[in-house]
């Protein structure tokens, strides 16, 4: 089974434009509350919380951006972010981002109920699945009205299952 | 948009001052006004245009939402999961018309007589409505036809999308040979001077191409249009005023700059969702009205109800791309019975469900994360959605409170207090299992049980009882102990039903319009 499918993906056009992200370490340069090692665990975070194997790196960077831009503007968030990451990343021997994901699922799962692991786990729900990259790698194709709709464009293609009889969809008559 | 067709001074005390333009208020004011009565109408929210409503899930939510903190407490799950913002409902004008799906269905005769069809139901505060179902029913006829909901009025319903077609064959498969594309305010063929739906998916963002009924753009131009209505937009009620002789008299609000203002009232309508017109007559005590406005039987807030609402998420071998077409075009109508077989009272539709894969993420389990939750979502092309509301029983502890916080205005917050009701769980059970029955009979290969998200269905906090004693208001909407003050939002039911509210919200509005005119003319409002 094909479990991932690209599809062409909108942002709605009166909607501003995604974070950039340049690659490499670079992308920690655009933090502006955050500090880079903090960063780093989140990113690592973020990826154990929502694991896909096919989301570029940099999808993850822009959910710590994200977060970034709300601990710049919340000094109690920025507060919370930093003395989790340092919690979690003094819970073993090795560095949060150095674990393996059994090591990094484990340390989460010590954490998890608690206001730090919630910021983290909502705040990347929250961005990651914003971002159209990851939309088109999962088949969902966004702002669909600067194209009319799906009236033309296959609201009911579904081909594995027969057409329900037309009187039955589009029929008047009163509903019992 | 165009505001404000006309300027009323705030001493005028002619006017009928609603607060809230939504599906009750909204609907009351160009009922109200073509039929030559003066309306102020105060809207918390920003007036908008269709053109500023984006196809987005996030930004949608942001720009339309009522996202002023709340809090909850009890034992339902929306507590933990949402425990900042445990309803969900608009702040713009055309309130939550603006975000609705559009479903119209009406309440059942035997709904309308809960206490006396249920019987007794332990730890529940049923009462039956002050009005029988054949009052309403030539209402239910005229808000059919001025929303153009379809298929009724010779109106064709919406075309079976994707998702639909999943459930169809699962309806089928489970002998529901109910199975329809439903009702809905949304026009399957041009009506009104609007468009059909080009079905984009986008309904609860916004109708970008207004092929949905909402108050924004049908009933508040048209009541603009006759010279007797002022639309305030931005404009937050914070207290209720009344007259030595306990006639309501004024509202006091707060401009988008946060001034107050006063402005004086012959009879003032509260239609600002359920939870709010809830917490406007607490926050409005006097010496005559000490625990609040209206509120001398202590019934002001209690007997909240949000419907006991579910999803059943499915993922199949093949793609369904349910975000296509009207979100909640589909609708299987044989669990709405009352059938106290099965170890419940009242009964649930079954309706279509989808979402974005935004949302998705966020409301299909709130807290799942890891490999299986990723699995799921990567899955997303390939899910299908099914959604139940049924009805919850009233209980007197369900209720809006204030709290000992205030927001900008000084208003103390509102807490939600919600647990429920043994026959809620009895009933939410009932529907998952069919939810899940009906996706596993067309092969769905991992079925999810979502929970509850905030609620958008709030009803009962004020409501209507033939007998002051055990209620807020009468079967016109008038408050009991206040005679020019009245209520038009959901909080008026006297119990929930299973259905979508809004379409009796209208119907009652129409109604109480004619009511409040009739009241006019005779000199005794």
């Amino acid at each position: 089974m094909v479990v991932t499918r690209t599809v062409g993906a909108y942002k709605d056009p009166a909607l501003p434009a995604p974070l950039e992200v340049p690659e490499g370490e670079a992308w920690l340069s655009r933090l502006t509350a955050l500090e880079p090692g903090c960063a780093l665990t989140l990113e690592a975070a973020a990826r154990t919380l929502c694991p896909h194997d096919a989301v570029p790196d940099r999808c993850y960077r822009r959910v710590v951006l994200q977060l970034d831009r709300g601990a710049a503007a919340n000094p109690d968030l920025a507060g919370l972010l930093a003395q989790g990451a340092a919690q979690l990343d003094g819970l073993q021997p090795l560095a949060f981002a150095e674990l393996s994901e059994g090591g990094r699922v484990a340390a989460l799962r010590q954490v998890e109920g608690g206001p730090f692991f919630r910021a983290i786990q909502r705040g990347t729900v929250r961005h990651l699945y914003d971002d159209r990259e990851v939309w088109a790698l999962f088949g969902y194709e966004g702002s669909a009205h600067q194209l009319g709709g799906y009236r033309e464009r296959g609201f009911a293609d579904l081909a594995w299952l027969a057409d329900p009889p037309k009187a039955i969809c589009e029929g008047e008559g009163d509903l019992t | 948009m165009t505001a404000a067709g006309k300027t009323f001074a705030k001493d005028d005390e002619g006017v009928v001052v609603i607060v809230g333009s939504g599906a009750g208020g909204g609907t009351l004011a160009h009922e109200l006004t073509r039929r030559g009565v003066a309306v102020v109408l105060l809207e918390a929210g920003p007036h908008l245009t269709p053109d500023d409503f984006v196809n987005d899930d996030w930004a949608g939510y942001e720009q339309l939402s009522w996202l002023d903190r709340r809090t909850a407490s009890g034992g339902w799950r929306v507590a933990k999961d949402h425990p900042d913002e445990p309803v969900w409902h608009c702040s713009v004008v055309g309130g939550t018309t603006v975000h609705w799906s559009g479903c119209c269905l009406r309440l059942q005769p035997h709904e309308l007589k809960a206490r006396t069809i249920y019987g007794e139901v332990p730890g529940a505060s049923l009462i039956d409505w002050p009005i029988a179902f054949a009052e309403l029913e030539p209402w239910y006829d005229w808000a059919e036809e001025k929303m153009g909901v379809t298929r009724s009025g010779g109106r064709p319903g919406l075309p079976a999308n994707n998702n639909f077609k999943v459930m169809y064959h699962g309806a089928k498969a489970l002998g529901f040979d109910s199975v329809t594309t439903g009702r809905h305010a949304i026009n399957a063929a041009p009506f009104d001077g609007r468009p059909a739906t080009d079905l984009g998916g986008f309904t609860v963002q916004g109708d970008k191409t207004m092929s949905k009924w909402s108050t924004l753009y049908v009933e508040i131009p048209r009541a603009l249009a006759t010279g007797r209505l002022e639309l305030r937009a931005g404009c937050r009620a914070v207290s209720i005023e009344h007259d030595a002789a306990g006639r309501a008299n004024a509202v006091v609000y707060a401009d988008a700059a946060g001034v107050q203002h006063r402005q004086r009232a012959r009879a003032v309508v509260l239609a600002a969702n359920c939870v709010e017109s809830a917490r406007l007559l607490l926050n409005s005590t006097s010496a005559r009205f000490p625990s609040g406005l209206a509120n001398g039987w202590g019934h002001v807030g209690r007997h909240y109800l949000r419907h006991v609402i579910a999803t059943v998420w499915s993922v199949f071998p093949e793609p369904v791309r349910m975000y296509r077409g009207e979100t909640m075009g589909g609708l299987v109508t044989e669990m709405s019975a009352h059938e106290p077989e099965r170890g419940f009272v009242g009964g649930y539709y079954i309706e279509l469900n989808a979402m974005g894969l935004p949302a998705t993420a966020a409301f299909v389990d709130p807290g799942w994360w890891g490999r299986d939750f990723a699995w799921f979502m990567e899955h997303y092309a390939n899910v299908a959605g099914l959604f139940m509301t049924g009805e919850d029983m009233p209980q007197p502890g369900n209720r809006v409170t204030l709290g000992s916080e205030v927001d900008r205005f000084g208003v103390p917050l509102a807490n939600l207090h919600y647990d429920d009701h043994p026959n809620d769980v009895r009933l939410r059970n009932h529907g998952y299992k069919t939810l899940t029955a009906m996706h596993r009979a067309v092969g769905a290969i991992r079925t999810v049980e979502a929970p509850p998200y905030p609620a958008s269905h709030n009803l009962g906090c004020n409501r209507m009882s033939a007998k002051p004693a055990d209620g807020v208001l009468d079967g016109n909407g008038r408050a009991h102990e206040v005679p020019n003050l009245f209520v038009a939002d959901g909080s008026q039911f006297a119990s929930g039903g299973a259905c979508n509210p809004t379409l009796t919200i209208v119907a009652l509005a129409m109604r109480q319009a004619e009511f409040m005119a009739g009241q006019m003319a005779a000199g005794t409002l």
